[in-house]
């Protein structure tokens, strides 16, 4: 209650234009949209970029977010557009998907080593890749940000239906490379 | 695998982690890029009496995008099977794309429930390509799709009925107590009612 209020005043104070107010509620989203826009690139780099695009924009339309929603799902929504209009943009799929195929070498020169992941979560990191940008989404919204089915529809502006549809393709095909990398070893 | 096994296999690829001085540098980075000036409301205030070039194409995007869905609500209206909506008919084209590329000539049906979709396959690869169909039938149980092949057979209220697709592109479904064309007039057979559409040629 106290932390939704919090954040209820803090939109207020933001809509307001003051600054300090949206720094306060970047702190508390920043995790989870650097998570979403990780896993929808596969890339540290790609997904600071994508994850300060995402803050810039929900400050420039903070006017449009009406409450009816979650503040954290109105962020993800926003953040899911950035990376789709990214994705379009750049059309950077095929070489991400290398990057990801060759080994896991994070381009981390301005940022330190990521913790050591086991091999099989960086081929499940890769299938996760490998999966068409809408189906990569309903898999983020709903395995990794654990939002119920209305909530990632809602964020990706589409039909619970549809939701389930592409999450059930993307699980058929997961299963599918994820058995043979399995098998192979 | 089953869908728990998947799930947890995915949670377990981390994401990796930054420091903490990241963490506190970024909304002073994000702070700094934000757009000068005397503030949001400000901004926004000025530039009001002109409103952006984004938010008149958004608007005229959402009248076009409003005018398009009338029409094809007019049209859906007339049309014997007004609940199977075009966005069904675009949402099964790709699905079976999909679940064919996966699973080439092994695909029975796609039978779509409350409980979620599931693929009904044939053991082996020998599925012959009729034209697709995705068929749904309501009943006193709720409702259920189908997305199957001219050919196919489907469950329905304890029988079978086979799914086929005549010259004309409409489809039929018969079995011991029913035959039922998507040309009919009325899509009500008892306590059932019925939509089929072709999806066109075999992909």
């Amino acid at each position: 209650m106290g932390a939704e209020h919090d954040e209820r005043e803090g939109i207020r104070l933001s809509r307001e234009g003051r600054a300090e107010a949206f720094s306060e509620l970047i702190r508390q989203h920043q995790r989870m949209i650097h998570s979403l826009t990780y896993r929808m690139t596969g890339s540290l780099a790609e997904a600071e970029d994508l994850a300060q695009d995402t803050f810039l924009r929900a400050w420039q339309h903070l006017d449009s977010f009406q409450g009816e929603a979650k503040f954290s799902t109105w962020l993800c929504r926003i953040a899911m557009n950035t990376c789709l209009n990214w994705r379009r943009r750049e059309g950077r799929r095929n070489e991400v998907q290398q990057t990801w195929a060759n080994d896991a070498q994070v381009d981390g020169a301005p940022h330190p080593a990521p913790a050591p992941a086991s091999e099989l979560n960086q081929r499940v990191q890769a299938a996760l890749n490998r999966l068409p940008v809408k189906q990569r989404a309903a898999i983020v919204l709903t395995i990794h940000e654990e939002m119920n089915h209305a909530e990632a529809a809602h964020a990706l502006g589409c039909s619970e239906a549809t939701i389930s549809w592409r999450l059930f393709a993307a699980r058929t095909k997961l299963k599918r490379w994820l058995k043979t990398e399995v098998i192979d070893e | 695998m089953n869908d728990r096994e998947l799930d947890r296999w995915l949670k377990s690829a981390p994401v990796p982690e930054r420091p903490v001085d990241y963490w506190e540098d970024f909304p002073r980075r994000v702070r700094a890029a934000l757009p000068r000036g005397p503030g949001r409301a400000g901004q926004w205030e000025a530039s009001s009496g002109r409103r952006p070039i984004f938010a008149r194409l958004t608007l005229a995007a959402s009248i076009a995008g409003a005018c398009l869905v009338i029409g094809f609500i007019i049209r859906s209206w007339r049309d014997n099977n007004a609940w199977l909506t075009a966005g069904d008919l675009a949402n099964a084209r790709t699905y079976l794309r999909e679940v064919e590329a996966l699973f080439p000539n092994q695909v029975q049906a796609v039978v779509f429930e409350t409980s979620g979709p599931r693929l009904e396959l044939a053991a082996r690869a020998d599925v012959s390509a009729g034209s697709p169909v995705l068929v749904r039938v309501c009943g006193p149980d709720g409702c259920r799709s189908f997305l199957t092949f001219s050919g196919q057979q489907i469950p329905w209220n304890g029988d079978w009925l086979d799914v086929l697709v005549d010259a004309r592109g409409r489809v039929l479904l018969v079995g011991a107590k029913l035959a039922w064309t998507s040309g009919e007039a009325s899509a009500r057979v008892g306590d059932y009612r019925f939509a089929a559409r072709s999806l066109g040629t075999a992909s």
